[in-house]
């Protein structure tokens, strides 16, 4: 009877999340300053009117913003949610542990060294995620076995270091270079394209079957490591797979829209609100809501101050940081 | 005793007689330094900031930081007799500190065109060069009234002015830049943008739809590739289309000095290719 209720509660909050993706996709698609008719809308997607100047806005600049924001939201929620449950700690995400930092610090390197080749600077972020979640779990797993709460000490003095390099950059580079450089501080899904957001979505939806397929097991470790490994998991082998498939969820994103804080670290909270702490409905939720998250975060930051557009991350961090506070305000259960 | 009377003589002449001349100059700002050549007190200048390269002399100078970051000590290590600011960019705290430690700093007000004349001309009056500060801005006014008269007739063509693309940053309200712009007979599609340096959406400006767009760089011909590359992934502009995409120099345009009337008319002649093509209205200033 209770797991009847469980699936319930499951099917309807994934269904209030997929509406709420599916509004603020529909509002993305109609706003913006070049005006289209809702009219036009619907009949340039249906294919109606191709080559038209609409049509070119519509599936040049528009659509990729929302399908990046879409996917960035899908993967940094669920790279949150396996970090939380692996480290047992509420604390982490890809941003506590320092594994955006890192990223940003590979792409900014790629940036300044001058390498121009096109996948030179997704590459530099992917090669700093990984590098850094490496280092963390290594200095963790070297101070006691695996104290969950080192690793995020560790990863927030890192994130602190990262920063304190790229503001060394910032301050030696032209000023020109500045705008470009703010970029992967904060996060914008302007850029987005498709030559580079078609492999990025198929790698996510690989690494989120692999992660899905490994929900049961995330469940033992998430109660206790040793009543996991009772149980039959592997767990050395388990973790070592979601950690390295966090952290490339991770890499992708940052390599497609720079650092995009807070989502990773929210959603999953909100997530477990809602449903519970069954891995098998909280990852497609989690997913959704962090969808949802950053396709409404792109559309305020591209209208709030409109011509002018902010990061997208500064609009994260502000819906993330009371919406955090206010859950950590309720009490247990 | 008559040498006393020497030294008192020469005293009461140095209070009396015409403003004494700097001899040991420090400019916080490239377009400080440009001011200070113009006004004969070139080879005065004895420390500069970053990217500071005239005149020529300059570049080999002893830097004192960026204009937004000035290392005090380092002025006060030159011993200048005078400290040239600028109301655009240098932090009034850091100015202050300077003036505490008794240097003589004199802040140039060169946020618009009128009040860079102004300021070469007293700064002229202050350091007893007034000939070369007027001749300076008659030039100044010589060009601008040039360069407007020859586009007051011709139609104005939507400019997007960039610093930059990818992210875009603009020019917005009542900056230098849209004021030259005006001056160049160019209708600037952010001259209502509240922000003075906004970050633009590449769909504002489509919906803009420029007809030309003028990328000031510091090294044009090394960003031609890139430029195009980036505007190519987007919607075609009108710019785009009729080929009308332009990087320049920025060196004259983003240093408010008498030489911004060089950058002024390479503005006119990129926006109006035809009315400037024998070099029209060339300022004569070096």
């Amino acid at each position: 009877m209770a797991r009847a209720t469980g699936w319930r509660r499951t099917v309807v909050t994934s269904l209030v999340a997929a509406g709420a993706l599916a509004v603020g996709a529909a509002v993305s698609l109609i706003v913006g300053p070049y005006a289209i008719e809702p009219r036009t809308l619907l009949d340039t997607l249906s294919g109606a009117r191709p080559d038209t100047m609409e049509s070119q806005v519509i599936f040049t600049i528009r659509m990729p913003r929302l399908v990046a924001a879409c996917i960035s939201g899908w993967a940094l929620a669920i790279a949150g949610l396996v970090f939380q449950a692996l480290l047992r700690n509420p604390l982490a995400s890809e941003y506590t542990l320092g594994v955006s930092s890192g990223a940003a610090l590979g792409a900014v390197a790629a940036t300044l060294l001058g390498l121009g080749a096109p996948l030179a600077t997704p590459a530099f972020a992917f090669a700093g995620a990984v590098a850094t979640i490496a280092l963390v779990l290594l200095l963790a797993r070297a101070r006691l076995a695996f104290e969950t709460n080192a690793a995020i000490m560790i990863g927030v003095i890192f994130t602190a270091l990262a920063n304190a390099a790229l503001s060394l950059i910032l301050s030696i580079v032209s000023p020109y270079q500045l705008q470009a450089f703010f970029f992967w501080f904060m996060g914008s899904f302007a850029e987005a394209e498709w030559r580079t957001l078609v492999p990025a979505a198929v790698a996510i939806a690989v690494l989120s079957g692999i992660i899905y397929a490994f929900s049961w097991n995330l469940n033992a470790i998430a109660v206790d490591e040793q009543f996991a490994a009772q149980i039959g998991v592997n767990v050395e082998v388990v973790k070592t797979v979601l950690l390295i498939a966090a952290s490339f969820l991770t890499a992708i994103v940052v390599s497609l829209a720079g650092t995009v804080g807070f989502v990773g670290l929210v959603v999953p909270h909100m997530a477990r609100l809602a449903i519970g702490v069954d891995h098998r409905a909280l990852i497609p939720v989690t997913a959704l809501f962090g969808a949802a998250l950053c396709v409404a975060a792109d559309v305020l930051a591209r209208t709030m101050l409109a011509p002018n557009e902010l990061p997208v991350g500064v609009v994260t961090a502000f819906i993330g940081v009371p919406v955090f506070v206010a859950l950590m305000r309720r009490p247990r259960a | 005793m008559r040498w006393f009377l020497a030294i008192l003589l020469s005293i009461a002449a140095s209070v009396d007689a015409a403003p004494a001349t700097p001899k040991r100059v420090v400019a916080l700002a490239p377009s400080c330094a440009e001011i200070a050549a113009a006004l004969g007190l070139g080879d005065a200048i004895v420390g500069v900031t970053n990217y500071t390269d005239w005149p020529p002399r300059t570049k080999n100078l002893p830097q004192v930081g960026s204009y937004v970051n000035i290392n005090v000590e380092a002025v006060v290590a030159l011993r200048p007799d005078l400290v040239l600011a600028t109301d655009d960019g240098n932090p009034p705290a850091t100015l202050r500190r300077l003036e505490h430690l008794g240097l003589r700093v004199v802040t140039l007000q060169l946020r618009d065109f009128d009040a860079i004349q102004q300021s070469i001309l007293s700064l002229g009056t202050m350091v007893g060069r007034a000939a070369e500060g007027r001749r300076a801005v008659a030039e100044m006014k010589r060009v601008a009234t040039c360069v407007s008269q020859r586009t007051r007739t011709v139609a104005r063509p939507r400019v997007l002015f960039a610093y930059q693309l990818g992210p875009i940053v603009s020019a917005g309200k009542g900056t230098f830049t849209n004021q030259l712009l005006a001056m160049v007979g160019a209708d600037s599609i952010t001259k209502d943008v509240e922000q003075s340096y906004p970050r633009l959406s590449i769909e504002s400006v489509v919906a803009r739809a420029p007809e030309v767009i003028v990328v000031s760089s510091m090294n044009p011909a090394a960003e031609a590739e890139q430029t195009d590359t980036w505007l190519k992934k987007w919607p075609p502009m009108p710019a785009i289309r009729n080929g009308r995409v332009h990087l320049i120099d920025s060196t004259n345009l983003d240093r408010p000095s008498q030489r911004v009337v060089h950058g002024l008319v390479l503005l006119a002649r990129t926006i109006h290719p035809t009315l400037f093509a024998r070099g029209e209205c060339a300022a004569d200033l070096p």
